[in-house]
């Protein structure tokens, strides 16, 4: 059944559906054909229950697109209402600023695959991994 | 952006015609840095261009034209016209450009005097940070699950990019193209000289065509001229072979007739055949009930013979009879005086005995009584010798009567077998109507195949005398020299067939002289068939001609093709006409040739023909006289036969006496045995004249037995009164006891015969001319032929083979005795034809084969 499977699919991260030499290759594949662009993995927060399915989980954005601009594109994407909260976590720990380009965000996040992990909630993570949570 | 309205208001202090006097277009908000600018501008009218002129990037906020970042000097337009607006452009490059400061900057436009006359909105350089509505795009990317997210300026600079790659592709593609254009310019170039010589040629050739064309039309009346002859010959070829088609019909025709003909005279010679053998079976036939009739006839006699004798015994007989009666009335009266003496005696016995008792009585003296008692034993002797004699004769009355009644009975039966005689003779002169009947029917029969005949050979010089002129008739004349020699070789055969008929005619009237009655001439005819038909041989010719016909019109059809070609052939012309003309001409030779050779055929056939019409009359004249001979011989055989039977008669006429009672029987007999000796037989096959001594075998096979008769009267007359019967009877009628009767009968009956004939002889002289009606030939033949009233049957009933001498047993079956006469020779098992036993088994191999041979058939 394809929409079980999809679905499952979805509830699943990216990570564990993929083994780290998949990626890998993904990675260079695309950085070759899109040099002017970085790889980001967009999913949902795997508690979320308000918040849709994104239908692609893979981005390309411009190194200079900033985390602001990023947000409200996915805003659009997700078909938000004005009203409703939305956070972004980078490698499920930190909330980035809004204001740093996607690039500068890249450097510093990006996983050993070459892949930049973002998860998006409705709330803000408060009670949750507070390890993992770094000011903001 | 709040510095705007300070350069606007800088600028309204100037004047404002001249800041107006350029106009900078699409100028955008930001640039990047480091990056080629391109600045478009229009010069307007209120402005004269000059090649110091320039275009420079300066801060907002600048004093005068020094101020400036950097600049480019404006190029001139190439054409202008004073009092109208010019677009410019000027592309700044990227190391000229400032970086990214976030200073706001603009475009003037600076006269060689240094005047500022124009200047844009302002702009900043700004190396990144898309706007927000204005760069965020997010794009599909292919088929992958990639959302891809670029910005406007990216994304149109791609496309530019795509696009630039497309035109540079476009540009080879259009520099190949223009190659190829020049390429085909030149080769379009040489095309044209290529065309400028063809032309030149053209007009030459255009020019010997036409002498081509003058040329072509004196051909073309040379070719109507031609045509013309064509026309005019096809026309004759045409009618010729009307002509020849006509010729082929009647000559179809005239086959046709003489294979019907042929036909005709196949299906009358079967028919002659089958008449021959049926006269053959009927002279058998006739011989046999012939003698039959002898027999009845000698029996008849002897019947009479035994009645006269049986009538004078019965005379005899009565006057015994009358004796024995008076004897008989004689011994009845002694009887009767014996009686009245008995009845005297008797009474004196009684007065004796009254004496004798008396005496007794009286004085009975005993001397006295011995003595009467002696006379009374005398006298009783006596009584019973009278009494004994009475016995006597009483028997010998019963004899007698006893006799006369066997007489009576005898005298009975003697009649019945004259009554039944009388009978059997009615029926035999019956038969004998018939048979005459069957005669004439078979007379009528041969009168009918004569005409037939006659049509026949009238058909065959219809077809002599309508012989047509065709190409083909050498042919028919080929072939009916062919049936010439078919007909000479039937004509071999008839021949010999004659001669063998002569030989045994000649036999046989040797044979009649000697003794007529010796022997049975069984020569069966040879059944005669033409061998080969005709009718088929010309059939195979008629296929033959057709084929030739069929082979001569493609040839014809071909000379018109050629004629044809000719028309639209026109540089061959003149070699074609002289072909043609030659040809022509070899077709008239070709003509004349076939005249001339119709001509030699038409005189060959005449000359046939004549032969053929010749041959025809000499075979006509030679049937006729064979016919005459035949008939004279005949005439001669039955002149010496009436002279045979005048003198027979006239010997006997002598002891004729007249036996009134037999007279009616014996006329009638004369009667029913005229042999009509027909003559006029048609011959089937022309005879020799070389040979007048041929006879048809009919005539010979005349003279024995009554060929009239048919089959199922005999057939009947066997079941009536069969031969064992006439055989057996005559031993079984005289009774043993008057055998001395019957010894007197030869001498009787000697005289009677002769005595029957005086009336026939009275006939036979007044009609001896008349051989139809002749009564002689039988007579004598029954007078001369046999003993005469010898009843010796088995001298008439032998059967003898006419080539070997074997006798055979008079009751020998007919059928064997035939087959036994035809083992003397071969039959062919086709036509019937006969060979000697000694032949050549090869040849009669030969000669049969020939009915299955087809090469005999096949002309060619």
């Amino acid at each position: 059944m394809p929409p079980y499977e999809k679905s499952m699919e979805m509830m699943m991260p990216f990570k564990q559906r993929k083994c780290y030499a998949t990626r890998k290759d993904e990675v260079c594949s695309i950085r070759s054909k899109f040099p002017n662009k970085l790889p980001v993995i967009v999913e949902r927060y795997i508690r979320e229950k308000q918040l849709p399915l994104l239908d692609k989980t893979k981005f390309l954005v411009p190194f200079e697109l900033t985390m602001g601009q990023f947000l409200s594109l996915l805003r659009s994407k997700i078909n938000l209402e004005a009203t409703q909260a939305l956070y972004l976590l980078i490698s499920e720990r930190s909330m980035s600023c809004m204001s740093a380009s996607m690039g500068e965000v890249y450097s510093q996040y990006k996983d050993p695959d070459g892949f930049l992990y973002m998860t998006y909630a409705s709330q803000d993570m408060f009670g949750g991994n507070a390890t993992s949570v770094p000011p903001c | 952006m709040s510095l705007y309205p300070e350069v606007t208001s800088t600028g309204s202090a100037m004047e404002t015609s001249n800041f107006a006097h350029v106009i900078f277009q699409n100028v955008g908000k930001s640039y990047l840095p480091h990056a080629a600018l391109e600045c478009h501008y229009t010069l307007t009218q209120f402005i004269k261009p000059h090649p110091k002129d320039w275009v420079g990037i300066f801060k907002v906020g600048w004093s005068t034209a020094r101020d400036y970042y950097t600049f480019l000097w404006s190029p001139l337009p190439e054409s202008y016209t004073e009092g109208t607006a010019v677009n410019r452009s000027v592309v700044f490059q990227g190391y000229y450009v400032p970086n990214d400061d976030g200073e706001f900057y603009q475009f003037c436009y600076v006269t060689h005097k240094g005047e500022i006359r124009g200047a844009s909105t302002p702009f900043q350089f700004r190396a990144s940070s898309p706007s927000e509505e204005e760069l965020l795009a997010v794009e599909d990317e292919g088929n992958s699950d990639i959302l891809v997210v670029t910005t406007k300026a990216s994304y149109l600079e791609q496309k530019v990019e795509e696009v630039r790659q497309e035109k540079e592709e476009l540009q080879r593609n259009l520099d190949v193209v223009q190659r190829e254009r020049d390429g085909l310019t030149e080769e379009r170039e040489r095309l044209q000289k290529e065309k400028g010589d063809l032309l030149e040629e053209k007009d030459r050739l255009q020019k010997e065509c036409e002498k081509e064309r003058e040329i072509g039309t004196q051909l073309k009346k040379e070719i109507q001229e031609l045509q013309l002859s064509s026309q005019t010959l096809q026309e004759e070829r045409e009618e010729m072979k009307k002509i020849s088609e006509e010729k082929m019909a009647r000559l179809l025709q005239l086959e046709e007739d003489l294979i019907g003909v042929t036909q005709k005279g196949l299906q009358k010679e079967t028919e002659l055949d089958c008449l021959r053998d049926r006269v053959k079976k009927l002279s058998v036939e006739r011989e046999t009930q012939e003698a039959q009739l002898k027999n009845e006839r000698d029996e008849k006699e002897l019947y009479k013979i035994h009645l006269k004798n049986r009538e004078l015994e019965n005379t005899k007989l009565s006057a015994e009879l009358h004796m024995l009666k008076s004897v008989d009335v004689n011994k009845e009266n002694t009887i009767a005086q014996l009686r009245e003496e008995l009845g005297r005696l008797k009474a004196c016995l009684t007065e004796k005995e009254q004496q004798h008792q008396q005496i007794l009585a009286n004085l009975s003296p005993s001397g006295e009584i011995k003595l009467l008692n002696e006379q009374l034993r005398q006298k009783e002797e006596q009584l019973r010798q009278k009494e004994e004699q009475l016995r006597q004769k009483e028997e010998q009355l019963q004899a007698t009567q006893q006799q006369a009644a066997l007489l009576s009975a005898e005298l009975r039966e003697a009649s019945s077998s004259r009554d039944r005689s009388m009978s059997e003779l009615y029926r035999m002169r019956v038969e004998m109507d018939t048979l005459r009947k069957s005669q004439a029917a078979v007379q009528a029969d041969c009168s009918q195949r004569q005409e037939h005949e006659q049509t026949r050979s009238s058909s065959h010089q219809e077809t002599g005398a309508v012989e047509p002129m065709v190409e083909e008739l050498q042919r028919e004349v080929s072939d009916l020299r062919l049936r010439l020699q078919m007909a000479a070789e039937h004509y071999k055969e008839k021949y010999k067939e004659c001669q063998r008929l002569q030989k045994q005619v000649a036999r046989l009237a040797d044979q009649q002289g000697g003794k007529k009655n010796s022997g049975d001439p069984l020569s069966a005819s040879p059944d005669a068939s033409v061998p080969g038909s005709p009718g088929a041989s010309d059939a195979v010719l008629d296929a033959i001609i057709l084929g030739k016909l069929k082979g001569g019109k493609p040839d014809l059809s071909e000379k018109t093709d050629k004629y044809r070609k000719c028309k639209q052939m026109l540089n061959e012309e003149r070699e074609r006409c002289s072909v043609l003309t030659d040809e022509v001409s070899k077709l008239e030779g070709k003509w004349k040739e076939q005249v001339k050779a119709n001509e030699t055929l038409r005189l060959q056939l005449a000359a046939e023909e004549d032969r053929y019409k010749s041959q025809v009359a000499a075979k006509g004249r030679e049937v006729k006289e064979l016919k005459e001979s035949l008939t004279a011989l005949m005439k001669e055989k039955e002149k010496l036969e009436g002279e045979l039977q005048q003198s027979v008669s006239r010997e006997t006429a002598a002891d004729a006496d007249g036996d009134g009672d037999d007279d009616e029987d014996d006329d009638e007999d004369g009667r029913l045995n005229v042999q009509p000796v027909f003559l006029q037989y048609p011959l089937p096959y022309p005879q020799d004249s070389s040979s007048p001594l041929l006879l048809p075998q009919r005539p010979s096979e005349l003279l024995f037995g009554n060929p009239y008769s048919s089959s199922d009267v005999r057939d009947g007359a066997d079941i009536e009164f069969p031969d064992d019967q006439v055989a057996r009877l005559p031993p079984v009628g005289p009774p043993s006891w008057d055998s001395n009767v019957v010894c007197i009968q030869p001498a009787r009956n000697l005289s009677r015969p002769d005595g029957r004939e005086e009336p026939e002889d009275l006939q036979g002289s007044a009609n001896v001319s008349d051989p139809s009606t002749a009564s002689g030939p039988q007579n004598d033949f029954l007078n001369d032929g046999q003993t005469p009233f010898c009843f010796d049957s088995s001298v008439e009933e032998q059967k003898r083979c006419p080539l070997c001498e074997v006798i055979f047993p008079p009751h020998y079956d007919q059928s064997k005795f035939e087959e036994h006469v035809e083992s003397h020779w071969k039959v062919c098992p086709m036509c019937g034809e006969q060979f000697p036993l000694d032949c050549d088994q090869q040849l009669f191999e030969k000669h049969v084969l020939t009915h299955f041979d087809g090469n005999v058939l096949n002309f060619d």
